[in-house]
């Protein structure tokens, strides 16, 4: 009984997964969803550069893969930066993010009536990562010639006063792997010393306790979770408060499959000691 | 020939290791303006390496396609994918490449609904395997594993809202066991990896690392 238990066949397991996914979107429950300091902080730098009208600079450094998870904190964080005032300036570091960034641009911008060049701008992918950080931060329109349109970043209101990264007022990474966050506290944050922010993918985000600890990021978004309590912060649910509660529930499965899973070992382990016992 | 394939890339090796290293300490603009013309320089070698990186991929499957070898109709499709993207960013809607990008183009079409599906199915897929993975692998075999997987399921409970709903603790658990234990690890194996490649860059600096330089020497 115990070894047919330990074998279970993986397709029950993709099922439950599944239903654990599909139910909670068919049936409309309430989670309590409380910001935890992280998502605070972010939210109180882009409050206060919106408050004086400053720049946010994000970097979209993720792709479609990612999407699920990444898109919800850009669309809560652009939203929040359109809100309080800020004006945004979107560069990527993952070439098939770029449709994605306009895509969330276009978006957001149309919902809070933000004009391109003015209030925001997308001046696209460039290669290199860590050295277009490096560059774009002692030479930002040096770096950055036009935005996505072809227009050019001197003459574009928003970008025209940015030489370095120094004129930025707060920059973040929305980061999926390798050219993200971490990149741009090695190549840049750490040698310029500027405000910088994040959100990341949950299975990424333990990876970057150190840096907040020493102060080089000064908040986090984690996965899905960060996204939903940004969009509490805002008083905006969308995509990540209704995204959360698959998530939680297939979350409590996995855990139930774990414990049940070492049930099964540890019972298992019991039985043949008590069997080697008896001979 | 020992110049060409010895002396002059230990040289180039040498030489411009320690402009990157020295441009962080010397603040002069002449050193400034060096290090940005050599950052520009290499964000376009970036670049011409991603044309190396397509001949790369392309040259594997076209040698898998023509050796008709085990899933070679994958291959094909790489193919496919590879040259209708091609095409229709080339193309930009009748405007041609030299052109700026046409918003809501083909290419755009095909991103949204094609390339987004596919990228984002692989992705969730992921989720079944590790259900499938944890079940049979994650076991409290010793204590040791038996403390990673109480960690484990407790950040695993603690990070999503119905945790909350249970028991207050479970978030404030799982964010202790973030912010001490697995930082203090964390910041243990950033040290090392940190001093591997310190060390590592000197070894190529100067040269006593050579491996990149091919030939097995």
């Amino acid at each position: 009984m115990m070894e047919k238990l330990f074998n279970i066949d993986r397709r029950i397991i993709f099922v439950f997964i599944a239903l654990s996914v599909l139910i909670p979107f068919l049936v409309d429950f309430d989670l309590p969803i409380v910001a935890n300091k992280n998502v605070k902080k972010v939210y109180n730098k882009i409050e206060n550069v919106g408050k004086k009208g400053g720049t946010i600079l994000m970097s979209f450094d993720f792709d479609n893969s990612t999407k699920a998870e990444l898109e919800p904190a850009a669309i809560a964080i652009l939203s929040h930066a359109f809100m309080s005032g800020a004006k945004v300036v979107g560069i990527g570091n993952w070439p098939n993010g770029v449709a994605l960034a306009k895509q969330i641009f276009a978006k957001v911008s149309k919902e809070y009536k933000k004009e391109n060049g003015k209030d925001w701008a997308y001046l696209g992918y460039k290669s290199g990562a860590g050295l277009f950080m490096r560059s774009l931060s002692t030479d930002f329109q040096g770096t950055l010639p036009t935005d996505s349109r072809g227009i050019k970043t001197s003459k574009l209101p928003i970008t025209r006063n940015i030489r370095t990264i120094r004129d930025i007022d707060y920059v973040i990474s929305l980061s999926a792997g390798n050219g993200g966050i971490e990149e741009w506290i090695v190549f840049s944050q750490s040698k310029f010393n500027y405000d910088f922010g994040g959100a990341c993918t949950a299975v990424m985000a333990p990876d970057f306790f150190p840096f907040l600890q020493s102060g080089q990021l000064s908040g986090l978004l984690g996965g899905l979770a960060g996204a939903a309590q940004y969009e509490k912060l805002i008083n905006k649910p969308s995509t990540a408060t209704k995204g959360i509660k698959p998530q939680s529930v297939a979350h409590l499965v996995l855990i139930f499959f774990i414990l049940f899973g070492n049930i099964c070992f540890l019972g298992n382990r019991y039985l043949e000691k008590r069997k080697r016992g008896q001979q | 020939m020992n110049f060409w394939k010895k002396t002059l890339p230990l040289s180039i090796a040498f030489i411009l290791g320690w402009i990157g290293i020295l441009g962080d300490y010397i603040p002069h603009q002449t050193s400034e303006e060096l290090t940005k013309s050599i950052m520009k320089g290499l964000i376009i070698v970036f670049a011409i390496v991603a044309f190396l990186g397509l001949y790369s991929l392309l040259q594997m499957h076209w040698s898998k396609i023509k050796r008709k070898n085990v899933g070679w109709g994958y291959s094909l499709l790489v193919y496919i994918g590879f040259f209708v993207m091609l095409f229709f960013g080339l193309y930009n809607q009748g405007e041609f490449f030299w052109n700026t990008q046409v918003e809501r183009g083909q290419i755009q079409w095909l991103y949204q609904y094609a390339f987004t599906p596919c990228q984002a199915t692989m992705f969730s897929i992921l989720a079944f395997f590790i259900a499938s993975a944890a079940y049979r692998t994650f076991r409290a075999k010793s204590i040791e594993a038996g403390i990673l997987l109480l960690a484990a399921v407790l950040v695993m409970f603690g990070v999503v809202p119905i945790s909350g709903m249970i028991w207050k603790g479970f978030p404030e658990i799982a964010q202790w066991l973030l912010e001490y234990p697995n930082m203090a690890v964390k910041r243990a194996i950033f040290f090392g990896i940190a001093l591997g490649a310190i060390s590592t860059s000197l070894r190529i600096i100067f040269g006593i690392e050579r491996s990149y330089m091919g030939g097995g020497e």
